[in-house]
């Protein structure tokens, strides 16, 4: 039993960090949102040039071959950036998946290989992500409806229709019938879509948190800076209160997004149920965090110039996808209450 | 990241499963704050579990304990809660003062106080908190002047847990009067049945006297029993209070029981408020697990060489704050019968949910209160300005 990341896997947070701190600044995004723009192929190619595409791609077929543990990290980080582009949709959950499906569908198994080394991305519609990011960029889309059935083609080929949203960073689309039926191959399909919508929910969960922390993180150098009656808000205990209480937030949503992660890589039997925790809680931090943030920043925080609203929208995105409320409790309930299996020693299965 | 259990782990499970199962009482020991009969039964227990050396396991070999690690000893009181052991009546001993001992203490002053804690032969009271001095720890009056190898201590403590009945308390003294608030404080031990100390019970909300107040006139304590250099009190305090809202004290199994109670109680067909309290159990089941793995991240971090520091404060607010929910879903649950009390024919569960709420309620006032608490995180953590 060992909670702590090895170093490896602290380093690929630190890798892409810096990556993003140099090509993902508030600034760089400010200037897409001018310009109406929500992908940059320079930032992405960057990012894939780092390997980031085949994280989670099995080794035999040119990816790393690393686990959840890794890609949870990667998550963050990304949610902390506000990063536009799909890389954790695509490399975290579409493009894993197409990799279980794509045999024996000739032209699939061909894209695999180019979308493994970054040449693009992969959206996927799934009964419980109705309305997918950055569809109309995608090099395939994957469809799969109520009854397991999937879909492929590009863009052009499947009906997809722009939803614009809150974000001006995230251009959502909904999709109605096209595309070619996925022949089955040798892998499960159900069990494929299943471990999608668990990757799906963890890494929303995932960002989630990294948005939390980078909101309050800027909501505190903030209240640091401004200063009303002669010194900074900061040192107003009603100021300190409403932010500790995110710090409180923040610090027991950290280890259930990581253990969620470790047991849905490990196969264990609790792994949907603490997914389902962290995507619950994460959306409720996040929106406290990014509210708070808000709040704190005052007039400023109200207005278009400012950063606050560019993570409150993307909390507000990330916080509907990968399944309901109500199916996330279930899914906690389903451990806690219908399996009678709760105690103090089954917290990390039996 | 590794969140599985190794062999070794698995088997000390098992080893501390087959003795409580052949250990724990059956019945529930009276409480300890209600009578010298449940508070000795518990006194009784301690031994029992030093017996089969589980007073402190994670101490050493030669004070009683076993040596072991820290996810060892959340395995322990994983097994402590499962088998519902008595709670420890020690525990301002063991989690709080032991281990500040263990950090401050000399080699002579280790053996003579860390046995006889570990064993429950010596019952801990702590006596802190003075009437002006609450949340302001730094107002303490209470001194102890030096006079020859001895300390003469004089002052007034409050809200003491555990000393209407227990043997020693450790206090917090102004040892130097020129000295104000943080600086000229010493940490002293004296027994509670020396000369000069008066102990009045003070009736909690429940209506047991689980606190005291400690009155102290001319109190003589041989110097030995000064825990630290003179003046240091304040910093020992601060290590003590880390355990207090920390790792130590509250145990995550203790949360994870009673968030399985209180789904069995969800379940059962007679109770009420299922609908709008499910969202409750649910968050209260969510968030034991997510305090249980909060603290077996901080247990690794600390055993790969780390430590926490305003982290305590986090837990501290975390814990008392689910307690406190936890309890409220569960008389949401019990719908009217929830304020009966265990006299009342037809109480559930022996009245524990409504003493558990009561309790619950002092968890955001002890240990220093949850608006203290928030203070530290957004100073020492979050490094906003002090004013």
């Amino acid at each position: 039993m060992d909670f702590r990341f090895t170093d490896e896997q602290d380093m690929i947070a630190e890798m892409i960090g810096s990556v993003l701190r140099d090509k993902c600044s508030t600034a760089d995004l400010r200037k897409m949102v001018g310009a109406g723009q929500t992908f940059d192929t320079e930032r992405w190619n960057a990012l894939a040039e780092l390997g980031l595409c085949s994280v989670l791609i099995p080794e035999d077929i040119g990816g790393m071959g690393l686990s959840e543990i890794e890609f949870v990290r990667v998550a963050e980080t990304c949610g902390a950036y506000l990063l536009p582009e799909p890389l954790i949709e695509s490399s975290g959950v579409s493009l894993p998946l197409l990799a279980e499906l794509s045999r024996p569908n000739p032209g699939l198994e061909q894209s695999l290989e180019a979308l493994v080394a970054g040449a693009g991305h992969v959206a996927l519609f799934h009964p419980s992500l109705p309305l997918a990011a950055h569809a109309n960029s995608a090099q395939v889309i994957l469809s799969s409806d109520d009854t397991g059935d999937v879909f492929y083609g590009t863009p052009s080929e499947m009906d997809i229709a722009a939803q614009p949203c809150a974000d001006p960073l995230t251009p959502l689309f909904s999709i109605g019938s096209g595309g070619q039926k996925l022949e089955n191959g040798p892998n499960n399909i159900h069990e494929a879509l299943a471990r999608a919508h668990n990757r799906g929910a963890l890494f929303a969960a995932a960002q989630m948190l990294g948005v939390a922390q980078a909101a309050l993180d800027i909501t505190v150098e903030y209240s640091k800076e401004r200063q009303q009656f002669g010194r900074p808000i900061g040192g107003n205990q009603a100021v300190k209160h409403l932010l500790a209480e995110v710090q409180v937030g923040i610090e027991f949503l950290r280890p259930v997004v990581y253990a969620a992660a470790a047991m849905l890589a490990n196969g264990n039997q609790n792994a949907s149920a603490h997914i389902s925790h962290a995507r619950l809680r994460a959306a409720e931090v996040v929106q406290l965090a990014t509210e708070r943030a808000i709040q704190v920043h005052g007039a400023m925080g109200y207005s278009w110039e400012a950063d606050v609203h560019l993570f409150l929208k993307r909390g507000m995105v990330l916080t509907q996808q990968w399944g309901t409320t109500d199916q996330h409790f279930d899914r906690v309930a389903e451990r806690a209450i219908q399996s009678g299996e709760l105690a103090s020693d089954k917290l990390f299965g039996t | 990241m590794d969140l599985t259990y190794s062999p070794q782990e698995t088997a000390f499970r098992a080893e501390v499963r087959a003795w409580m199962e052949a250990n724990v009482p059956p019945e529930p020991l009276a409480s300890f704050d209600a009578s010298r009969e449940g508070f000795e039964a518990h006194r009784a227990w301690e031994a029992k579990l030093n017996e089969g050396r589980w007073g402190m396991v994670t101490w050493p070999e030669e004070y009683g304990g076993r040596g072991l690690d820290l996810i060892r000893w959340l395995i322990f009181e994983e097994e402590y809660f499962r088998a519902k052991a008595p709670l420890r009546v020690n525990q301002n001993g063991i989690f709080l003062l032991g281990p500040t001992l263990m950090d401050y203490g000399t080699d002579a002053q280790k053996a003579r106080f860390l046995p006889a804690m570990a064993s429950g032969e010596e019952i801990w009271a702590q006596a802190w908190s003075e009437p002006q001095a609450g949340s302001d720890l730094a107002a303490v009056r209470a001194t102890a002047l030096r006079d020859g190898d001895d300390y003469i201590l004089k002052g007034h403590k409050i809200w003491s847990s555990r000393a209407v009945y227990a043997d020693w308390a450790f206090g917090l003294f102004r040892t130097n009067s020129e000295e104000t608030r943080h600086t000229g404080l010493s940490l002293i031990f004296f027994p509670l049945d020396a000369p000069g100390v008066t102990i009045q019970p003070i009736a909690q909300i429940d209506g047991e006297t689980g606190f005291a107040e400690i009155l102290l006139e001319d109190v003589r304590v041989p110097a030995f029993n000064r825990l630290g250099e003179e003046g240091q009190g304040w910093s020992i305090c601060m290590t003590t209070a880390g355990f207090e809202r920390g790792l130590m004290l509250r145990s995550p199994a203790r949360y994870q029981m009673a968030a399985a109670r209180l789904a069995a109680l969800w379940a059962r067909p007679e109770t009420s408020n299922k609908v709008s309290a499910r969202s409750s159990v649910l968050r209260s089941i969510m968030d034991a697990d997510a305090y249980a793995m909060a603290i077996y991240r901080m247990a690794s971090k600390i055993m790969a060489g780390g430590s926490i520091g305003a982290e305590a404060s986090t837990n501290k607010i975390f814990w008392s704050t689910l307690d406190l929910q936890l309890h409220k879903t569960a008389l949401e649950l019990l719908g009217p019968s929830g304020v009966l009390t265990d006299a009342a024919p037809t109480v559930v569960d022996d009245g524990a949910w409504l003493d558990g709420y009561f309790f619950a309620l002092s968890g955001p006032i002890y240990a220093g209160s949850n608006e203290i608490q928030k203070n530290i995180i957004a100073e020492r953590m979050l490094g906003l300005p002090r004013k």
